[in-house]
């Protein structure tokens, strides 16, 4: 493990974050010069106009796009200069990704589901169940373990989808619309779930959404308007 | 009886070996010999060289001279008459037999089939009443007793076709899928030798000429069948026999041919050669047979035949003499030909006209035989 | 289809243009194994009726001794006392032309006066000739024409002579003419032939007298005809026969069925596996427009013309694919023409004319072949794209629990297709066509099992890979969950291996057999046969050559054999052989005989005969007592018992065995086919050989080969009768290896997604690939696994029925291990050769991109 793992207080710091497409033969800055700074334990509300750049800069950060410039430091980690191979390894240690469609592996069960992140890593056995054990029953579902996601609503899904994000005890917890998907009821409980494990654990968390009903939990709020990234304005 | 009428390369290929370089060359008569000669050979395209060749005259032995002289190229034997039934019923018939060497000797081989000898036949009957004509022919190699010739006894024959006898008297026979021949023959008058002697000079050329005898009246009386049916018959034959190693005139079309059995005991042979540019041959030629069997010979410029109106045939188009007057001056003799029936076209391997004529003119009545060849255009 | 949808095929096609591309090849290839089989098979009959028609297209019959040449006296007598017209005599055998290889020819005399040969004009072969040839042709002794393919692979010039061996003898023959025709028909047949006139063939052959065959034109219509054909028949002497030539023909190809039935039958499978190809594209094809076919439903296309779209593709691909396979099929048919007319001459008879014809019929069959089969295979994957609701279109998996829920009734369904197979094999008959359909059958049951055992096996493998981990149990999982994909990609590479394996262990076991057989029949230490012998032909050795042997020194004793060709109207066709004692019993392995050894052979030399296994079974006679044969001999008709039936995998066509001395006594023939030589001291075999050598050396066309020698060229021509069925079996390889490799190539790439959010998080490359190639490996294996319990009951089915009614051949089954290994390795190639370019692709790929997909 070439990467440091000590905690510091600086848990995410962008600088200069630029990216662009081309589209149709037109450059789109969709990220203009960005720059960041969240503390560990930071709850962030990430909010736009769909299209914005959201996703972007959730994949970014997750290592799963790379920035045209800039930098992006997770914890004391510069991730411009690592390889694929770094940053899968940054994805899977470092970072828990709950998505919009929930995307869990159909043929492996609940229990499985939320063990993969952890077996990817190598370790196997009763130490890693029992961990997916306790966080299933953590969202709730202790009685659903060896169920498969195709049985289960939308709402249980992202559940699971919750603990599968938490299994390698992440520093930063990135939600794209994880709320997108669902029913506003479900929907609510999911949010409460999400910050609740977040505060818990003290976990930096950064949730993409354009619904304004996080903004009233979480510790900052971000806009991404034309490129920007504009500090504590709701766009709305 | 169908034979195709497209004549194939290899029928035409021997026919015209055959019927060209033979018959024609045989009957003609040509001063530029050698010059013809040549030609004929690359047209025959075959070497007469180590052939014999008539260029002398000859005893003739009988009747070892009925059977063959392989020595030449060329021989045939050629019967033709005019046969009636008691009530009155006129028909007339050819039976012909060819052989061919297609080399000068024969090389002794084993296989019974080795020969190079080849043999045809056509028989053709002309039925007048009804107006119908029949003709078929036979092929054969003259071996492997499938077809040949021999003296003693006298026979010639293809596959069960033959002419058979002591050469007075014969029998012949033949036959196909609608008609067939029986007939027996015997010959009324001493056998004539043609030309000097029984020589038939064809050209100044020595050599460019062939042996050539007849019996010119030969009683006949058999059956022949028609469609299955059966007419008892008798009449006169003519037998020609000739046999000769020659090539053919280039500047020689055809011929005319005829044999005339008058009914006053007479017979006449008249042939005349047309050439290409529309005239005579000089050396046409023929005989007169008195009723006591003696031969008086005729040049071409004893004898003028004029022909008095043609028939077109529908079957291949020619268009053959059909009506003819002749003209003996010095034997008083006019005679007016016409055929008994216009179609008497053989449709065999090579087209020509062979056919049952009678003979009326000037106090004179009779029957005969003409042939015409050379009258299809060339291609 | 209307417009807007045709433009949604298209676009899709070129957008997928590697699909389209593998169900072209896929399709195409399938197509051009039946036709070039087809064209083979054509070919090979046309061949043999071209070369009886060498002269008289118009014969209708012929005049045939049942076992050898006949009086010429025969033909002059139906000319002049029957006054039968329409006639040509023949006289003909094979010859071999050493400069070309022993290449066997036919030479052929025959009388060009003859009517049939004279007045068959347009047809005639001679029409081309100048007078001067046909002269040189009659008149000249040893002159011939030959057919323009001898004198160009010879290099041959009018004028020069050509050297061809015949039995013992150098023949030599002067080239006169080239046979030409602008017949395009005729010219066909002109091939591997010398034309003689009769008398020279008569000489050159020694057949002075005889006529090897009368052709002749009868109109069996007609009364006329029917009653000239009872007059000859009336008139022929016992043993020779006028027989139709349809029926000559119909029983040459009678013989020549099973063998050509049998590669019709490896063509169709051929297709059958390219029905699974077609299937697994044109369903992927589905799933991949699952979305855009959900949005056209959405907006009004109904469900027919949804159906009609995905048909019109499948049509559309059919028709291309099966014009570049007709295209494909007619260059492969070329190579495989040569390879089965060989066959047939080291089996069945030689044929001299290697005809190459494709005919409509099999362009039209190939057509058919390729169209149907797409539009069979493509008829789920269209009706499942038109059951797709607006509302579920997402859920693939609707499909795939139906699928499912379904595998236990496809068990079913194949358990009973099987029995059904099974059934049709032990029905008490010899029907070949049978036996190859319940091959089908069983085939197809084995394919509808697939699914239900493919689960099971995942499931055992999800168990037995548990230690790798979730990788190891999520593989078999995902195999089973795309069970509509993964089982019929399993199923036809089964199907596709099995065959494989089924033919190798036929052909090897075919291949022991014959070992074992030559060992034990081949006995002597030295044997003495004509080079390059021709199965139809009656040359032989020159018998003084027995006397020089005889008196060779080191020689203990010699056996003789004399092989001639019969054709009985009882037995049909059929080999005389007449051996002396040493060859006769002394080490032939026997289904049953009637009494030990020693008095067998004294039965032998007054009525007795042995029969081969494959005399017997053709002519139905149960190996047992109180059987008898009757044949025609010089002698007359002649009545044998059957003393025994004997093992024998000689000359397909059955062998009838006599007593050397017996059949001299019976056939008035001193020729000898080949010699055993025992040598008192084996040690000095070499040195005899070279004596023999040396001493038989004015005798051309002999080959004096030790034991081993005659052994191994006797595998040779063993090893080149299977070289169709192998090739063929690579090539039902190459399709099931496109097959599988679309197949899986296609359910790879469609979980692009998948492969997104694994990698989203935190699946390494590596991972992943491991995991394609994993469940590749996985799929390649439950083949390969599957394949060989099929494969070894197909093979038994072909050694026990299939073998024993084309051929009348008992083979001992035997397996070896490496023909197991070489199923697996096969599978396992083909499908991990799968997981290449979707490895290849998932590095390349913006994971990005893959999740941001819906």
């Amino acid at each position: 493990m070439p990467i440091e793992n000590s905690k510091v207080p600086i848990s995410l710091r962008l600088k200069n974050l630029s990216k662009c497409y081309s589209e149709a033969g037109r450059k789109i800055e969709i990220l203009d010069n960005v720059n960041a700074e969240l503390n560990q334990g930071d709850v962030v509300a990430l909010i736009g106009k769909s299209g914005c750049g959201k996703t972007t800069l959730l994949n970014l950060i997750s290592g799963i796009d790379r920035a045209d410039s800039g930098e992006i430091w997770i914890g004391n980690t510069l991730l411009n200069n690592l390889s694929e191979e770094e940053l899968t390894l940054i994805r899977r240690n470092r970072v828990g990704i709950v998505f919009q469609f929930f995307n869990l592996i159909p043929t492996l069960s609940v229990i499985e589901n939320v063990s993969l992140p952890r077996e990817l890593n190598g370790s196997q056995g009763a130490n890693v169940s029992s961990n997916a054990k306790e966080l299933l029953i953590r969202v709730g579902l202790g009685d659903r373990l060896n169920s498969y996601p195709d049985v289960l609503s939308g709402g249980e899904q992202q559940r699971v989808a919750i603990a599968r994000a938490l299994i390698n005890d992440p520093d930063l917890i990135l939600a794209d619309e994880p709320t997108g998907n669902l029913d506003d009821d479900t929907a609510k409980e999911i949010l409460e779930l999400l910050l609740s494990v977040a505060r818990d654990r003290g976990k930096t968390m950064i949730v993409a959404t354009h619904s304004s009903e996080i903004i009233n939990f979480a510790d900052k709020l971000y806009t991404i308007h034309s490129g920007n990234l504009i500090p504590g304005q709701s766009g709305s | 009886m169908r034979i195709n009428s497209i004549n194939t390369h290899l029928i035409f290929c021997i026919v015209s070996l055959l019927l060209l370089a033979g018959i024609v060359i045989s009957c003609s008569d040509n001063k530029d010999s050698s010059q013809t000669s040549n030609i004929a050979q690359s047209l025959s395209g075959n070497d007469i060289a180590g052939f014999s060749r008539a260029d002398a005259p000859r005893d003739f032995i009988f009747p070892e001279d009925f059977g063959p002289h392989s020595e030449f190229q060329t021989e045939w034997w050629y019967y033709t008459g005019n046969l009636s039934t008691e009530d009155g019923r006129d028909f007339g018939y050819q039976l012909t037999f060819f052989r061919r060497a297609l080399s000068p000797d024969e090389i002794k081989r084993e296989s019974g089939w080795a020969s190079n000898q080849i043999y045809f036949a056509h028989f053709a009957l002309t039925d007048i009443k009804s107006g119908m004509f029949y003709s078929s022919e036979r092929w054969s190699r003259g071996a492997a007793g499938l077809a040949g010739s021999q003296s003693s006894p006298f026979r010639v024959w293809i596959d069960n076709w033959f002419i058979e006898g002591d050469p007075e008297t014969v029998k012949l026979k033949a036959d196909d899928e609608d008609i067939s021949i029986e007939l027996s023959l015997k010959s009324l008058k001493p056998i004539v030798l043609q030309g000097d002697q029984g020589l038939s000079q064809k050209s100044s050329d020595a050599g460019n000429a062939s042996y050539y005898f007849s019996q010119t009246r030969i009683n006949s009386s058999g059956t022949i069948s028609i469609d299955g049916q059966k007419f008892e018959v008798n009449g006169l034959s003519w037998l020609d026999r000739e046999w000769s190693t020659s090539a053919l005139g280039q500047d020689q079309e055809g011929w005319d041919w005829f044999s005339l059995q008058l009914d006053d005991g007479r017979e006449i042979m008249l042939y005349q050669l047309r050439l290409k540019d529309g005239g005579m041959d000089p050396f046409s030629s023929g005989s007169i047979v008195s009723k006591n069997g003696k031969l008086i010979p005729l040049k071409a410029t004893d004898f003028n035949i004029e022909v008095l109106d043609t028939w077109k045939s529908p079957e291949t188009g020619t268009v053959y003499p059909s009506k003819w007057g002749i003209n003996i001056p010095s034997q008083n003799i006019e005679l007016s030909i016409q055929p008994l029936l216009n179609n008497q076209e053989l449709l065999v391997s090579f087209t020509y006209w062979e056919g049952a004529v009678k003979v009326s003119g000037n106090g004179i009545s009779g029957k005969g035989y003409v042939e015409l060849t050379g009258y299809q255009s060339q291609d | 289809m209307n417009y807007p949808l045709l433009h949604v095929s298209i676009g899709y096609i070129k957008k997928h243009l590697l699909q389209s591309i593998l169900l072209l090849i896929g399709i195409a290839f399938s197509v051009a194994l039946i036709v070039s089989v087809d064209i083979a098979n054509q070919s090979a009959s046309r061949s043999f009726s071209l070369s009886k028609e060498i002269l008289s297209t118009k014969s209708t019959h012929h005049i045939l001794g049942t076992y050898s040449d006949f009086d010429e006296e025969i033909y002059k007598s139906l000319k002049l006392k029957l006054g039968l017209k329409n006639l040509a005599p023949i006289v003909e055998d094979y010859v071999n032309i050493a400069e070309l290889d022993g290449r066997a020819v036919k030479l052929l005399g025959t009388d060009f006066f003859a009517d049939l040969i004279f007045h068959d004009g347009q047809n005639s072969p001679l029409s081309n000739l100048t007078q001067n040839t046909l002269t040189e042709l009659i008149a000249k002794p040893g002159a011939a024409l030959v057919s323009s393919d001898i004198a160009q692979s010879a290099g041959i010039k009018i004028g020069e002579t050509l050297n061809v061996t015949y039995g013992s003898e150098t023949l030599s023959i002067e080239i006169i003419g080239v046979l030409d025709s602008q017949n395009d028909e005729l010219s066909k047949s002109l091939g591997g032939l010398l034309l003689t006139d009769i008398s020279t063939a008569q000489e050159l052959l020694g057949k002075v007298g005889l006529l090897s065959q009368i052709d002749l034109v009868i109109d069996e219509e007609t009364p006329e005809g029917l009653s000239a054909l009872q007059s000859i028949r009336d008139y022929l002497p016992a043993g020779v026969e006028v027989k139709s030539k349809d029926l000559l023909l119909g029983s040459a190809k009678s013989l020549t069925r099973s063998f050509e039935l049998n590669l019709t039958a490896l063509s169709l499978l051929a297709l059958f596996v390219g029905v699974f190809l077609i299937y697994n594209i044109v369903s992927f094809s589905v799933i991949q427009r699952r979305s855009i076919i959900g949005t056209l439903r959405s907006i009004g296309a109904t469900r027919r013309q949804i159906f009609k779209m995905i048909m019109a593709e499948a049509l559309a691909i059919g028709f291309i694919g099966s014009l570049i396979g007709i295209a494909g099929g007619v260059l492969l048919g070329r190579s495989i023409v040569g390879l089965v007319t060989r066959s047939i001459n080291d089996l069945y008879f030689t044929l001299t004319v290697s005809n190459f014809s494709v005919s409509p019929e099999t362009i039209i069959k190939g057509l058919l072949a390729g169209i149907l089969a797409a539009l069979f295979a493509a008829l789920v994957p269209a009706y499942e794209a038109s059951s797709f609701r607006p509302i579920n279109i997402l859920r693939r998996s609707s499909f795939e629990s139906f699928f499912l829920k379904s595998i236990k009734l496809f068990g079913l369904i194949g358990v009973i297709v099987i029995a059904l197979g099974y059934v049709l094999i032990i029905l008490p008959t010899k029907s070949l066509v049978l036996s190859l359909i319940s091959v089908f059958l069983i085939l197809f049951g084995a394919s509808l099992l697939v699914p239900i055992s493919t689960t099971l096996l995942m499931k055992l493998f999800s168990l037995i890979l548990s230690p790798m981990g979730l990788i190891g149990r999520m593989s078999p999982r995902n195999i089973i969950r795309s069970a509509s994909r993964t089982a019929v990609a399993i199923a036809s590479l089964t199907v596709a291996i099995s065959v494989i394996l089924s033919v190798s262990i036929m052909i090897g076991s075919f291949r022991s057999t014959v070992v074992n057989w030559l060992d034990s029949t081949l006995t002597a230490d030295i044997f003495i046969s004509m080079d390059s012998p021709n199965i139809s032909s009656q040359a032989g050795l020159n018998p003084k050559i027995l006397d020089e042997v005889i008196n060779t020194s080191g020689v203990d004793r010699v056996a003789t054999v004399r092989r001639i060709s019969y054709n009985s109207p009882g037995y049909g066709l059929f080999n005389l052989v007449a051996v002396t004692k040493a060859l006769a019993t002394e080490n032939r392995e026997f289904i049953w005989k009637e009494m030990d050894n020693e008095q067998l052979w004294d039965q032998m030399q007054h009525n007795s005969i042995l029969i081969s296994e494959s005399f017997a079974y053709r002519n139905n006679i149960e190996p047992g007592p109180a059987k008898t044969i009757e044949l025609q001999t010089d002698q007359g008709l002649k009545e044998f018992d059957v003393s025994g039936v004997y093992y024998d995998y000689g000359a397909q066509t059955g062998v009838l065995l006599i007593s050397d001395d017996l059949y001299r006594s019976l056939w008035q023939d001193d020729k000898i086919t080949s010699l055993g030589v025992y040598v008192s001291n084996i040690d000095h075999i070499d040195k005899t050989v070279r004596e023999l050598r040396t001493k038989l050396s004015k005798y051309s066309n002999l080959v004096i080969r030790s034991n081993d020698n005659l052994k191994q060229s006797a595998i040779k021509t063993f090893d080149r009768t299977f070289t169709v069925t192998s090739a063929l079996r690579i090539l039902i390889a190459i399709v099931a290896f496109i097959s599988v490799l679309s197949s899986l190539m296609a359910l790879q790439l469609e979980r692009e997604r998948e492969f997104g959010v694994f990698r989203a998080i935190g699946m390494t490359v590596s991972q992943l690939r491991g995991m394609i190639f994993l469940e590749n490996g996985l799929i390649g294996l439950a083949s390969g696994l599957f394949s060989i319990p099929l494969g070894v009951a197909l093979s038994l089915i072909l050694i026990y029925v299939i073998n024993l009614r084309s051929f009348g051949w008992t083979l001992n089954f035997s397996i070896e291990p490496r023909y197991f290994i070489e199923a697996i390795g096969i599978a396992l190639i083909a499908s991990i050769a799968a997981g290449i370019y979707p490895a290849y692709l998932i590095g390349k790929e913006d994971v990005g991109k893959l999740i941001r997909e819906e």
